[in-house]
């Protein structure tokens, strides 16, 4: 390569020592809270943020508390695919096969977490695509075209369309982001306001929520279906209390948080179940 | 700095009073507990009644004023059995009516007979049946007009301004409602349409009419809706309407007789008295209303086919820290941050049935049996009236099942 000459069009970098390091503070662990309760309790706190009048008004923080709710959502779906493997014997068989850097599984071990978030080490949760196929690779779930998870993940996706503008484009929206969200075909920057970044947090509260049930739902009735569960309390407790301590989110549930309420409702399946199979043999 | 707390059961606050009446030597003691209804939230209104059912006793007399609509009594505390209702309202056309007036203006304004001079008789007359029956608004409007008359304005402006000025009044106080009761402001907004469409009818009704002839009196067929007999208790409370005598038609029905609001229906014209019209003219369309002058209509006729479709509850404030929602779209609450539902679940939630609630299967029939279908119909109960003699809901379980069902729709 050649080197002539070198014009001066600005000042020269400079040395600068940064101790990265320094700006990490050992954490405790993860939250007693189950994943879906952490991620209302940690998005709760930038809610707060975002009506309250020293930012409500600032478009660039406003931005900037969609992604750190975002940045939540995509930590709830990892925490939760990678804890229903410790509740779920079926899953953890499912799960078997899939391949991790091997590093992180010794890192994750110690971590609080489950090991299986080592999956994730490389992995970006952040579009609706790779959330669909993280649920099936993990846990053999599909999430059909007509469902409602679908839909909620569908409008995820457009967040996280916006949150490519953000993270990579200082806000402007381009093309992809553009045509996703039915925009305009010029040039625009994303100045969000108090109210919608309002409603962009319900989007992903929405798909939070969907990917719960959906969740809850296709695990409950597989180990019905596999007579996981037997209809005897004494002898499906731990499981299913380690069931609703997982998918539960306290206070918007119908049973006040009682395990034994929402068994109740579920027994009579079971008991159908192994009816059916008793009448056959 | 120590402090000394103070515990007022009922029980002893009934000793304290029974202890000083035998000090003063006498055998009862009647205890007059105003505005209740006026100062408190619907909580403390059922805690209020609570507490009054519990000094009842042979001793021991409570009165407490009570309004239609407005009025939230405890699920323990039922009207006729724990107090008797007494009708404090004065009837506007009853034969002794004017003449009272009359009097408190003579012993409360002495000097106003001077300063009216020959209008006098026709302008007390006219401010007396624009009160409506209510003495204190009767006093503020001679006091009103007193004042302006004094500072050289025209006895009639002066009293058709202190008429309107009374109007205005009653009307801030059923827009109130809607401030003090949220959940019902859109009941509030069907009552203001509710009176608009009855002064429209009876400003038809009037046009033409020999003074003699003229009405206020509207006579709503029957039956109709939980929702709009909330909607005409609220504008009664306000003193928009005043219930009269029913009227029984034979086989053409039933109808409710309600008295629109004197000073409403002076200041709106729609006694249809003319442009220059005197004082005189007012007193002689309202003092002795004839029995058969009145509008036969039905809800639906004024309000529209689908009206109790308008009598929904308003979504709830946030149930985290009870402030009210800016708008019904609204997501989260803009105090504390907590997250709102969206007003058609709200909505799904009122109409869900009693069913739904996770109470006996028992109470849910007598509740059904009760003419309770819906969450909202319980929720807009302000009464307990599913508490019937003979049902299996005593006070602990109406309690408890308007607990259930507040929680059912938090949202």
């Amino acid at each position: 390569m050649s080197d002539h000459v070198s014009l001066v069009l600005h000042q020269p970098e400079e040395t600068v020592e940064c101790d990265f390091a320094s700006a990490l503070e050992p954490y405790p662990g993860p939250s007693a809270n189950n994943p879906i309760t952490d991620y209302f309790s940690t998005t709760s706190s930038l809610v707060k943020k975002i009506i309250d009048t020293k930012y409500g008004n600032d478009s660039e923080v406003l931005g900037l508390l969609v992604l750190g709710v975002l940045s939540a959502a995509e930590f709830y779906f990892r925490s939760v695919l990678s804890e229903i493997s410790r509740v779920c014997p079926v899953c953890a068989t499912h799960m078997e096969a899939i391949n991790v850097p091997a590093g992180s599984f010794a890192f994750y071990a110690k971590s609080g977490f489950s090991s299986s978030m080592s999956a994730f080490e490389h992995e970006s949760l952040a579009d609706s695509k790779k959330i669909s196929a993280e649920i099936k690779r993990f846990l053999g779930f599909t999430c059909s075209d007509s469902s409602s998870v679908k839909k909620a993940l569908d409008d995820f996706e457009l967040l996280c369309e916006l949150r490519h503008c953000f993270v990579h484009a200082r806000g402007f929206v381009g093309l992809k982001a553009a045509r996703a969200i039915g925009a305009p075909r010029s040039l625009h920057k994303i100045l969000v306001k108090q109210g919608q970044a309002l409603e962009f947090i319900k989007l992903s509260h929405n798909a939070v929520r969907a990917v719960n049930h959906f969740l809850s739902k296709e695990l409950l009735n597989r180990w019905i279906d596999r007579d996981v569960l037997v209809g005897k309390w004494s002898v499906d407790k731990r499981l299913f209390v380690q069931y609703i301590d997982l998918f539960l989110k306290s206070g918007e549930d119908s049973y006040s948080g009682l395990a034994t309420s929402a068994y109740a409702e579920v027994r009579p399946a079971i008991i159908k179940r192994r009816q059916a199979i008793a009448a056959k043999s | 700095m120590p402090t000394t707390s103070l515990e007022l059961a009922p029980s002893r606050v009934g000793d304290l009073i029974r202890s000083a009446a035998a000090k003063c030597d006498v055998n009862r003691s009647v205890l007059l507990l105003d505005d209740a209804a006026h100062a408190f939230s619907v909580k403390q209104q059922r805690e209020f009644f609570e507490v009054f059912a519990e000094l009842r006793s042979r001793e021991i007399s409570a009165k407490a004023a009570i309004y239609p609509g407005v009025t939230s009594f405890s699920p323990s505390f039922q009207v006729g059995h724990e107090a008797e209702e007494i009708q404090a309202w004065i009837r506007v056309d009853g034969d002794g009516y004017l003449k009272s007036m009359r009097r408190i203006a003579e012993v409360r304004f002495p000097e106003l007979n001077a300063l009216l001079g020959a209008n006098y008789s026709d302008a007390v007359d006219a401010l007396a049946l624009a009160s409506f029956g209510l003495p204190r608004g009767f006093v503020n409007m001679i006091s009103e007009v007193s004042d302006s008359v004094g500072l050289g304005e025209p006895i009639r402006k002066a009293v058709l301004d202190s008429i309107a000025s009374n109007s205005d009044a009653v009307g801030t106080q059923f827009e109130n409602i809607a401030d003090k009761l949220p959940r019902f402001a859109n009941y509030v907004k069907v009552g203001t349409k509710l009176e608009e469409r009855a002064k429209s009818a009876l400003r038809s009704f009037n046009n033409q009419k020999e003074l003699s002839a003229k009405s206020s009196t509207l006579a709503l067929a029957q039956p109709w809706p939980a929702e709009l007999d909330r909607v005409l208790r609220f504008m009664e409370y306000a003193g928009l309407l005043r219930k009269i005598e029913g009227l029984s038609k034979g086989v053409k029905g039933n109808y409710q007789r309600y008295v629109v609001h004197y000073s409403r229906m002076i200041s709106s014209n729609s006694l249809f008295l003319g442009k220059n019209y005197k004082l005189s003219a007012v007193v002689d369309a309202l003092k002795k209303p004839l029995a058969h002058a009145l509008v036969k209509t039905k809800p639906e006729t004024l309000l529209g086919a689908n009206y109790s479709h308008g009598c929904t509850l308003a979504l709830p404030p946030c149930p985290k820290c009870g402030t009210a929602r800016i708008t019904e779209d609204q997501k989260f609450c803009m105090n504390c941050g907590h997250e709102l539902r969206s007003a058609s679940i709200y909505l799904e939630l009122l109409k869900a049935p009693v069913g739904k609630l996770s109470i006996p299967q028992r109470k849910v029939d007598a509740l059904i049996s009760a003419g309770f279908q819906t969450v909202g119909q319980l929720l807009s109960d302000e009464n307990q009236r599913f508490r019937r003699p003979g049902s299996s809901i005593g006070p602990i379980w109406a309690k408890r099942i308007l607990t259930v069902a507040e929680e059912f729709v938090s949202v």
